[in-house]
């Protein structure tokens, strides 16, 4: 984790600044999509953690391409830190692990769905490197909580990991949701950086499951059901035992033709 | 079986409990005697999850840990005793930001991640109750419980609304502290349950009444974020710890937060944990880098009774001295009665210590304005710019016994005397400005004024000496230019040795450090502009050889000493303080505010004992004591505090040495050379080499001898080992030629391969991240390297190289970011021969060829390789790649070849789960039947692969963090291995 100064000279930064993109990282959801074209058909899209917005203008550009206004069509993006205005995305600042967060958004599509939720968090780092994954891996299951509200059967989920101890956990987790977990590397992203994406295709719940949003209710709190079952009083804590673990394909993104993000040209 | 023996890393919990300290390090804590600095036990307490809180009842005799997701209440004697307390480890749903004992210790209190609370019965663990505050529960950064007789309090740190405090009896709000900006990072009550104290991503603290909610100050100082806080001294102070590496000590007075004290404990970002012993003398805290750090808040030492004269004070209680307007301290000497001084006026001033007497000795004109003073234990020197000398010897209780004077008729004028001691006598070495005037050196008895011998030497030309040695025969004298000079007393017509060394200040100390087994003799010196270096001369051949070169990180260097603990120390000035600094384990050890530069001062006595530090300042004089700690400084060494790189054991095959030595390459810039003790684990650093700018890449001993490493700027440095003194040395030898101004082009990996039979010389390709690929080929002789070949694969990253020789040829592989292997044959490009897979001398010309087109390329990988293991079979002329890449997956790939050009190759096998993360590195063990692996999920896996398949026989969690690198060596006995990992710390195996 962690950013370097390496960043602000490196060919993917000049790219960007080329294109208008406030951030290279426009070019991993790019990347991303070259293999797995979840922007295609998408119409109501969330993206979460989205500051400083260059995912949203990607977003932008691909659902609103003569910049018109085709009404069915909406960008909600959400981030703890304020984020000046892009053309047809409604901005939302706010932490994405409230549950009143999650509430609004899901207000603000009026009972529709939505067909692609990407969320790009990445924490505070503080260099504690197990409370940073714990962090991170909360942001996603706060993704995920939303995604379970508001994502289409058959909707896709994208976001951001680091593939740390605990990483496997998280896609036996994310198994469950989605016909098809995958994990990609968009080769803007730094082969010398844990970072890569989840990509979660096929939005299918169990069919017994009903995610319900309660403000009272943390992130963990809602998975019940859907993981491991919730402590009750009384119980005693259960001793350590390994939790369900499994890898998930890897896929290198965007193509061997294009630029590397670790060379120095 | 693989078994981990120690392990250094971040240390996130530490705690006071009686005359011991408990601390963290990953999922271990181990419990030191801190007044002796002694481990009484390591016990494991968690599978996995690192202890980040420890919390102590000493009236139920019980301890809880907490961590990650983690608890576990565990009887106190136990920690003492057992290694490890894994049967009592118990899983809570989410991660646990803290826990605490209840008042009546019936319940335990465990705050979680999302503002809730666990009741648990310490008993059987069964949980009583669960509380949240409605409407709060978004993820926490922090957290903390107080418990009040008949009030628990809960402080929650959130990421964007503050800290909230809330009653976990009536579960109702009772504040919302807003006023810091970003997250809170620590929040914490004081001891009362009266003050809050709190910091955030802003960097700095606030204190709060927990009575009104009031803000009642804010306090800055620290330059970057702060991770913990607590109350000590009835709340009258506070201490906190920091990403800047520093601790500091805060007073709280009249609702007011003002900082009483800065300590430097670590050596790179991140200090996580402090805890203060309950008297307040005395306070720990935990690093990234693993070390635990023994502060003394409130030492005798500190409070020691040090000195402050001035000429006008002295003059009011000294009889026959008459203070003049603008006279000044001109030179002085410390004794254990006290002290004797000179002024600018030729007032010769004698301090008795234990009378608090001031005495006139003598008054003389013929001292004013110059005069320079030496001594040694019971006498002084003076010596004015006309070559007058006078000489005292005093008593014990500091009587004149003898006084003396003589005028030195060798020279014309004096500009400089220094001193040296060898073998019970004292040596006073006169310069004269005359160029054309001898260097004098006089020979007195020691503690006597008796003048047994004198040496007219010759003076070489533009010699400007700064400091002196003496031994044997022979004088040592350091120099302006950063020159030394060797002169033998016992024949003074002979020239003298100049040693040039690579520096351009001064030299500020010249020290005889020790003789080695085969007599060869070993100096020290050090130069002002903070390098230092370690050489041997051979007296006969006069001749020198410099076998370490290293600097200090920042500020001047005046000199340098090993300890009682065979710790290199070295001392200077650092912006306005003198300090002291154990070089070896790169911490301060003393530091002292000083006026500033250009003052006069002087060191007297020895390290441990009695030590003074003498200094002059306005128109007066300071004596500071220096103390040894009362307490061990250190509990436990730390490593680099950002992650390691590479590492790397000397390949020593035959040594019986139980002390292994290794290397460890940082992204904080740093080589550290330090040994394992293969028995208990225990490390020890002797050098920490600051060459490199850059963070580095790789570091690998090519032998017994030589080592390299490199990283960005075009970085790598060929170093030298020197094996025969008591301490290991190492000099840099040699440096590529960086080819462009590009700072962020780095040297990615390198291999080398000696020439047949000889151990001095070696061709070594490098491979960089603009994809060039060079080779080179270095002469011991002319400690040069030459370029061979030049060239570039394609635009991609290249992340590993190797060079493979075969029967009659040398193949050349790389491994860059696009998950191929490319090979070419490079046997025609190389001015050498290639027989039986070892390189002749051919005599072919030199210069450099341009890199053909590839022989073979071929994808292995879905992204890039980090790390390959070559083995070959000369006889069927093909090689085998065993590779781990990012792309989580382990690989085997055959390469033969019939003709000299093209190879077949073939995907022999390959395991795209192997790991749940990027595999880092990859090691052949047991003959080429095992291969040991470490990955970014931090598991190190033995695989079976044998039939060239991939079959996992063991894996082992690390605690180590972005596990990034590891080293294998046999036992002696060839009854297993020695295994380093390294990433977020060190941690040292044995198979
Ligand atoms: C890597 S940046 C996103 C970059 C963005 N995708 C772009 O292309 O411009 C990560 C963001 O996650 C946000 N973030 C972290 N924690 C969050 C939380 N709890 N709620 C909302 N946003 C959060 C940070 O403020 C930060 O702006």
């Amino acid at each position: 984790m962690g950013k370097s100064s390496k960043d602000k000279r490196d060919l993917y930064y000049r790219k960007a600044k080329e294109q208008g993109y406030r951030a290279r990282s426009a070019f991993k959801l790019l990347q991303l999509d070259d293999d797995f074209h979840f922007l295609k058909d998408a119409v109501r899209v969330v993206d979460l953690c989205a500051a400083p917005g260059s995912w949203s203008q990607v977003l932008s550009r691909r659902l609103f391409p003569e910049g018109g206004n085709i009404s069915d069509r909406k960008i909600v993006a959400v981030d703890l830190q304020p984020m000046s205005p892009i053309d047809n995305v409604i901005i939302l600042q706010a932490d994405i692990t409230h549950p009143k967060t999650l509430q609004t958004i899901t207000e603000l599509f009026e009972g529709k769905k939505a067909d692609f939720i990407c969320s790009d968090g990445a924490p505070d780092v503080t260099g504690l490197h197990d409370l940073d994954e714990y962090v991170q891996q909360q942001l996603i299951l706060s993704a995920l909580q939303l995604s379970t509200c508001l994502l289409r059967k058959g909707g896709n989920f994208v976001a951001k990991i680091f593939r740390g101890r605990d990483i496997d956990m998280m896609y036996s987790q994310l198994g469950y949701l989605f016909e098809k977990v995958i994990c990609a590397k968009p080769r803007s992203s730094r082969g010398t950086s844990l970072e890569s994406f989840i990509v979660c295709l096929g939005y299918n719940p169990p069919s017994d499951w009903e995610p319900k949003l309660d403000v009272n209710a943390s992130v963990e709190d809602f998975f019940q059901g859907c993981e491991i079952g919730k402590l009750q009083l009384g119980d005693t804590l259960p001793a350590y035992h390994e939790e369900q673990r499994s890898i998930a394909t890897f896929i290198a993104c965007g193509g061997l033709s294009s630029f590397d993000s670790d060379a120095t040209y | 079986m693989l078994k981990e023996y120690n392990h250094v890393g971040p240390s996130l919990a530490v705690k006071f409990y009686k005359q011991w300290c408990l601390c963290s390090q990953g999922p271990y804590v181990e419990v030191f005697d801190y007044s002796k600095g002694s481990s009484v036990n390591r016990c494991q307490i968690f599978h996995r999850n690192k202890v980040h809180g420890i919390r102590v009842d000493e009236e139920s005799n019980k301890i809880l840990f907490y961590g990650g997701k983690s608890v576990s209440i565990v009887k106190l004697n136990d920690i003492f005793s057992n290694s490890d307390v894994l049967s009592e480890e118990k899983v809570v749903p989410q991660w646990i930001m803290s826990g605490e004992f209840s008042h009546t210790k019936n319940r335990i209190f465990l705050l979680t991640s999302y503002n809730r609370v666990m009741i648990v019965d310490p008993l059987n663990l069964s949980i009583t109750r669960t509380e949240t505050l409605e409407g709060e529960c978004s993820i926490l950064y922090s957290g903390s419980i107080k418990v009040l007789p008949n009030q628990v309090l809960i402080c929650a740190g959130t990421i964007m609304n503050g800290i909230i405090v809330w009653d976990l009896n009536t579960k109702k709000k009772v504040y919302t502290l807003h006023g810091h900006e970003g997250a809170i990072f620590c929040v914490v009550a004081s001891k009362s349950g009266k003050l809050l104290a709190s910091c955030s991503d802003d960097r700095s603290i606030k204190i709060w009444d927990l009575e009104s909610g009031n803000l009642l100050s804010t306090a800055w100082g620290h330059t970057a974020r702060i991770w913990n806080l607590q109350f000590y001294n009835e709340d009258k102070q506070l201490i906190s710890v920091s990403e800047d590496c520093t601790c500091r000590v805060w007073n709280y007075k009249n609702a007011e937060l003002t900082m009483k004290d800065i300590f430097e404990v670590s050596l790179t970002k991140n200090v996580w944990s402090v805890d203060v012993e309950e008297a307040g003398l005395v306070a720990v805290t935990g690093g990234n880098d693993g070390r635990l750090k023994l502060i003394e808040l409130e030492s005798r030492s500190r409070h020691y009774e040090n000195m402050e004269f001035s000429l006008q004070t002295i003059s009011e209680v000294c009889e026959g001295f008459q203070y003049e307007k603008g006279e000044t301290v001109k030179g002085f000497h410390w004794f254990d009665f006290g002290l004797v001084l000179i002024t600018s006026h030729g007032n010769i001033l004698q301090y008795l210590k234990f009378t608090k007497d001031w005495n006139t000795l003598d008054s003389d004109d013929r001292y004013a304005s110059f005069s320079i003073t030496q001594g040694n234990g019971n006498t002084v020197f003076f010596i004015n710019n006309k070559c007058l000398l006078r000489s005292y010897a005093f008593d014990k209780s500091g009587s004149v016994l003898q006084r003396l004077e003589f005028e030195l008729e060798d020279i014309s004028k004096t500009v400089n005397c220094l001193a040296a001691f060898n073998n019970g006598f004292f040596y006073l070495i006169i310069e004269s400005p005359n160029h054309k005037d001898p260097l004098v050196t006089l020979k007195f008895e020691e503690n006597s004024c008796t003048l047994t011998e004198k040496y007219i030497l010759k003076k070489p030309q533009n010699m400007i000496s700064s400091c002196a040695e003496v031994f044997d025969n022979h004088l040592l004298i350091g120099a302006r230019f950063s020159l030394g000079y060797v002169f033998d007393l016992s024949s003074v017509t002979k020239s003298c040795i100049v040693i040039k060394t690579q520096a351009t200040d001064v030299i500020t100390s010249v020290d005889y450090v020790e003789t080695s087994k085969d007599g060869d003799v070993l100096f020290s010196m050090t130069n002002r502009d903070g390098t230092f270096f370690f050489f041997t001369i051979d007296f006969d051949r006069s001749d020198y050889r410099i076998i370490h070169t290293n600097r200090i990180s920042k500020g001047f260097l005046e000199g340098s000493f090993y300890d009682s603990d065979e710790d290199f120390l070295v001392y200077g000035f650092k912006s306005n303080l003198f300090h002291i600094y154990n070089e070896s384990q790169q911490c301060e050890i003393f530091s002292e505010p000083y006026g500033g530069a250009h003052r006069q001062w002087k060191l007297f006595g020895s390290y441990g004992k009695d030590m003074v530090l003498c200094f002059v300042m306005n128109s007066g004089l300071k004596v500071v004591n220096i103390q040894k700690s009362e307490y061990p400084r250190v509990l436990k060494e730390g490593t680099h505090g950002r992650e390691i790189r590479d590492t790397s054991f000397q390949k020593c095959p035959n040594s019986i040495d139980e002390k292994k030595l290794f290397i460890t390459g940082s992204e904080d810039t740093t080589v550290k050379l330090s040994t394992v003790d293969s028995n208990s684990g225990v490390f020890r650093n002797f050098w920490t080499l600051k060459a490199h700018v850059s963070g580095l890449q790789r570091c690998k001993f090519i032998n017994d001898t030589f080592f390299v490493t490199c990283g960005a700027r075009e970085e790598l440095f060929l170093w030298e080992l020197s094996n025969e003194f008591s301490n290991p040395y190492v000099n840099l030898k040699q440096k590529l030629t960086p080819s462009m101004d590009n700072p962020d082009l780095r040297i990615m990996d390198f291999d080398v391969l000696f020439l047949m039979g000889d151990t001095w010389n070696f061709i070594m390709a490098t491979v960089y991240s603009d994809s060039s690929v060079k080779l080179w080929s270095y002469s011991y002789k002319d400690n040069k390297f030459s370029l061979v070949i030049d060239g570039k694969y394609e635009t991609c990253c290249i992340w590993n190289v190797a060079l493979v020789p075969l029967d009659n040829c040398l193949k050349l592989l790389i491994a860059p970011t696009d998950g191929h292997f490319i090979v070419w044959d490079i046997t025609d490009l190389i001015p050498y021969q290639v027989r039986r897979g070892q390189l002749f001398e051919a005599g072919f010309e030199n210069g450099t060829k341009q890199l053909p087109g590839w022989s073979n390329k071929f994808q292995v990988h879905a992204a890039g390789v980090k790390s390959f293991a070559v083995s070959t079979d000369i006889a069927s002329n093909s090689f085998k790649v065993y590779s781990g890449g990012d792309d989580n997956a382990i690989s085997i790939t055959n390469f033969s070849s019939n003709s000299a050009e093209i190879m077949e190759v073939e995907l022999l096998s390959s395991d795209l789960f192997a790991a749940s993360s990027t595999v880092t590195s990859v090691n052949l063990i047991d003959s080429n039947t095992k291969l040991l692996t470490t990955s970014a999920d931090q598991i190190i896996r033995i695989w079976d692969i044998t039939h060239n398949k991939l079959n996992v026989l063991e894996s082992k969690y690390t605690t180590i963090a972005d596990t990034g690198c590891s080293d294998i060596i046999p036992l002696e006995d060839g009854k297993g291995y020695l295994i380093l990992v390294g990433g977020q710390g060190l941690s040292y195996w044995q198979s």
